[in-house]
């Protein structure tokens, strides 16, 4: 097996094509690598300047009521993730900030894309669309005719009559494709963890993410070595074998992909921002408004209170009764938009079910989620990150209307906040799932990789016995 | 020897099971493309059906509230949301600006999936500082859709490649070049009719699944027969570039893996790779201003005009007499004061949003610049033209429903400083918003672009090596 393995190798070293193409995803993944690491630099620095004038803006309002403070708000930035720089995901299309006011919950708003010209939905050139689009068309070019060319050149009878065990024949042939693959990726791992932990300010870096995430993209080119070598067994001639494998990497890195976006939207579809937006309101409509005294939720509120203190009115309670309506009416709207939001990740989920469930036609799509999740650039962080936006939201509500709860004077109306307090809410913090947590919740995608690498694995074996 | 070759070509062709594969293959992908398209169009359609028929239950029952308050009548709505005020109306009852589909939306689906179709600026808010985007899953937007110019840019050239790799290189293999080298025929020229039956055979194919796809799905767009053409013309261009480059590697290589290779790295490098890195560069040169900036330069604003607020009105009233009444003891509310900041808002964010014309300008211009490069990008911005969901398309939606909202509070607010009521005649008088396919359609510059990119490789790659030898 040796000796196959070697053979090959040399005559791979020597093949021009192979060289030309190696040499040209070298190229692109240096502009990819320096203008990745351009942008996250800027981006950083952005997301690190903006997240320091708004706090200033915040605690420098000066002294004001704290309702009046809530509508002003404040912003939650989502801090830019160290293999952003690796994998973009769909960072492009997620906005970065979201705005926190009282009785609002928003969405993140200004995603890149849409700043930018339609170019951008032919992808970007990241370090990820070189490995993840690029690497399988080197390895179909490397073993496309492994099996093909013995036949063309008559040397197949030749092995055959020298008593080549078949077996080792085919792992022969398997390694001598998968192991220049298996160097090159992890020299680029190695350099991309080099050059990442040199940078300054990187945030939430950890060398076993990045390992994870050489480990998963190996593991895809192994399934593809796999099966462009079963290609050529299978193949009459080098044409046919590549042709063949190129149509696999076509289903698998683009058709399937896109139709699992058109079921996806036909099975599950979103709502319009409008109609989302409707629906949020008929809810709030028939709950308590803290705004409003007169409604009748909150008349029903008042009543509570009362006899919950064993008071006549509302002047008689121990603290100010227009902050604790307004907590309460917070805490309505809250739920109503948990709800609502809950239904839409919801929907969400059952969407990306269809492609996880796609998986069993192409090893592409659990190997783009797991990508994206470990580089933390996933629609799943962007729910964890939105839901933490929100949480920290009905925080500070509670903290600026138990202020008026507990100081104004009971029926003032005149009350404000001193401007050093707005400096003792805490600062909006947000930390991603680790490592772990991100494996735990991806053993759908795990799984499908596994199948697909043990299953037409063992089809070779078995294929091979029959050569 | 033309005659023979078409005869015997069409023959082998009518013979092979490629063409018949190679029909139930366009068929197919050109039925699932236009449905899905369509299905697009419809669900954009509905929801502005719905938006529209909200809008009109609340205008009518703004109607009705008015023509009671006229009369005299007594109504049940609490003070502050009566719509004789001309800001409640501006509020509560923003207008609905629409941008509805074109008859070709289906085609592409463009930044269609990205933006919404539409809007209802109020009185408050920024204007410039609206977002429009859409409720989107951001992994569908990462994948793509599966729609017809999906189909154009990505699938034709392979199946041309499939069609096409060894027109010339299978007569080497079978060893039957070397007769056809005996012919009175120069085997360039040959190969050239070989391709161009080809190319013919395959355009008809296309153009055929094409209108078979529309008839079945979207039967409408026959209406628009101006942009069918050019759509027809566009793809067959297409068409054409791919079979002269595959004629060129045909007579430059002439060896059948090597051919399949050598395209499908061509076809790499113009629909994928090209395309990312000018898009990549395009980003690095030119960044859009970050919006982190941009949020945190209103909100300072804001904050500068909160401290300012008497001397912003005094400078407001003075630059807008017209608005300022006689009355010595006008009183300024809450809404006096915001449009008096908003005016102050608008002139302070000015050069920040002319940064983001000017940056997304800058990207466009190199798009315009390399776009040559690759005939994948001219396809691309072409078909999102005739569908008219280009990105030029959303902005200047942005920019109509801008200058709309300006009219229509240019209309309201000097009500509020008159101290003027709204009435069921101004409701008839206030500015309506119609949206224009304003940008201009550069298809025939796109296809000529292409032609001429074919041309250039047919006479200086393939026509100018005519009196070489093709190794036999």
């Amino acid at each position: 097996m040796k000796n196959i393995i070697f053979k090959e190798l040399k005559e791979l070293a020597r093949d021009g094509r192979f060289k030309i193409a190696t040499g040209i995803t070298f190229v692109l993944l240096l502009i990819a690598t320096i203008t990745g690491i351009n942008q996250y630099n800027k981006n950083n620095k952005q997301y690190l300047e903006s997240m320091s004038k708004e706090r200033d803006v915040w605690e420098t309002q000066g002294e004001k009521n704290p309702h009046s403070a809530a509508h002003y708000g404040t912003y939650a930035f989502k801090p830019k993730f160290a293999l952003s720089l690796f994998d973009y995901g769909v960072t492009k299309y997620t906005g970065n900030s979201i705005f926190l006011e009282a009785h609002n919950r928003h969405e993140a708003s200004f995603s890149e894309a849409s700043d930018q010209t339609s170019l951008a939905r032919f992808g970007t050139l990241s370090i990820n669309f070189v490995l993840i689009y690029l690497f399988p068309l080197i390895i179909i070019l490397i073993g496309y005719n492994s099996y093909t060319k013995e036949i063309e050149h008559g040397t197949d009878t030749l092995l055959k009559s020298q008593g080549v065990n078949p077996i080792k024949l085919t792992l022969g042939k398997w390694s001598a494709t998968y192991i220049p693959i298996f160097i090159i990726t992890s020299i680029i791992f190695l350099t991309i963890g080099i050059v990442l932990s040199s940078l300054e300010n990187l945030a939430f870096f950890s060398w076993a993410s990045l390992l994870t995430l050489g480990v998963s993209y190996l593991l895809y080119y192994a399934i593809i070595t796999t099966l462009t070598i079963l290609i050529s067994i299978w193949s009459k001639s080098s044409g046919l074998s590549l042709v063949s494998s190129l149509v696999v990497w076509i289903v698998f890195s683009f058709i399937t992909p896109k139709i699992a976006t058109n079921f996806a939207n036909n099975y599950y579809p979103y709502p319009s921002k409008s109609e989302f937006n409707a629906r949020i309101a008929e809810d709030k409509k028939n709950g308590l408004d803290g705004h409003n005294p007169w409604n009748s939720a909150a008349k029903k509120l008042e009543e509570e209170t009362l006899k919950e203190f064993g008071v006549d009115s509302i002047s008689q309670l121990p603290f100010n009764y227009n902050g604790y309506r307004m907590q309460k009416g917070e805490e309505h709207e809250a739920k109503v938009y948990e709800k609502n939001y809950n239904l839409l990740n919801e929907i969400a989920i059952n969407q990306n079910n269809i492609y996880k469930k796609l998986s069993f036609l192409s090893p592409f799509i659990p190997v783009r989620f797991l990508s994206m999740e470990i580089a933390n650039t996933s629609d799943n962080l962007h729910w964890k990150f939105t839901k933490a936006a929100e949480a920290y939201r009905i925080k500070k509500q509670e903290f600026l209307n138990y202020d008026i709860k507990d100081n104004a004077k009971a029926g003032s109306s005149g009350y404000v906040m001193t401007a050093e307090k707005f400096k003792k809410l805490p600062k909006f913090n947000f930390t991603p799932p680790t490592l772990l947590e991100i494996l735990k919740e991806n053993g759908q995608n795990i799984l499908f990789l596994s199948l697909w690498l043990v299953l037409p694995f063992l089809g070779l074996i078995i294929t091979s016995k029959k050569i | 020897m033309l005659n023979n070759n078409l005869k015997y070509e069409l023959k082998l062709l009518m013979r092979s099971k490629w063409l018949i594969l190679l029909s139930i293959s366009i068929v197919l992908l050109f039925a699932f493309a236009t449905y899905n398209g369509n299905k697009n169009v419809a669900k954009r359609l509905t929801d502005i059906s719905k938006m529209e028929k909200e809008f009109l239950k609340k205008d009518s029952t703004m109607l009705v509230t008015l023509t009671k308050i006229e009369k005299g009548e007594k109504v049940d709505t609490p003070y502050w949301q009566l719509p004789n005020d001309p800001i409640t109306v501006g509020y509560r009852y923003p207008r609905l600006a629409i941008m509805q589909p074109e008859t070709l939306s289906f085609i592409a689906t463009g930044q269609s999936d990205m933006y919404t179709h539409f809007k209802s600026p109020t009185v408050r808010g920024n204007n410039f500082a609206l977002d429009y985007s859409e409720m989107v899953n951001p992994v569908q937007l990462l994948f793509g859709n599966f729609d017809l110019a999906f189909v154009f840019i990505y699938i034709l050239p392979l199946l041309i490649i499939a069609f096409s790799f060894n027109v010339l290189s299978k007569e080497k293999e079978l060893g039957t070049l070397r007769l056809l080298g005996a012919q009175p025929i120069a085997v360039n020229l040959w190969l050239i009719q070989k391709i161009g039956i080809r190319y013919f055979v395959f355009t008809t194919i296309t153009i055929v699944a094409l209108f078979v796809s529309i008839e079945l799905f979207s039967a409408v767009a026959f209406n628009d027969f101006g942009s069918l053409i050019k759509l027809l013309l566009l793809i067959s261009g297409y068409i054409l570039f791919w079979f002269i480059l595959s004629c060129f590697v045909n007579i430059k290589i002439n060896d059948s893996s090597k051919n399949a290779l050598t395209l499908i790295g061509i076809w790499l490098l113009i629909v994928m790779v090209i395309p990312a890195t000018i898009n990549q560069i395009g980003n690095s040169l030119y960044p859009t201003p970050s919006r982190l900036k941009m949020i945190n330069e209103i909100r300072l604003i804001k904050k500068e005009n909160e401290e300012k607020q008497n001397k912003i009105m005094n400078d407001y009233l003075r630059s807008h007499p017209e608005l300022a009444t006689e009355n010595q003891d006008q009183k300024f509310g809450f809404w006096h004061n915001y449009f008096a900041s908003e005016k102050i808002m608008e002139e302070k964010t000015a050069p920040l949003l002319a940064g983001y014309d000017s940056q997304l300008k800058k990207q466009q211009n190199l798009i315009n610049m390399f776009k040559y490069v690759s005939p994948a990008i001219l396809m691309q911005q072409s078909l999102n033209n005739i569908a008219g969901t280009s990105e030029k398309h959303y902005n200047d939606f942005k920019k109509q429903v801008f200058e709309f909202s300006n009219s229509w509070r240019e209309y309201l607010v000097p009500m509020l400083f008159k101290e003027q009521v709204f009435t069921t005649k101004n409701y008839r008088e206030m500015p309506r918003f119609s949206y224009k396919n304003r940008i201009s359609d550069d298809t025939w510059v796109n296809f000529m672009a292409i032609i001429s990119i074919s041309g250039f490789i047919f006479f200086f790659f393939i026509n100018g090596k005519k009196n070489k030898n093709i190794s036999m």
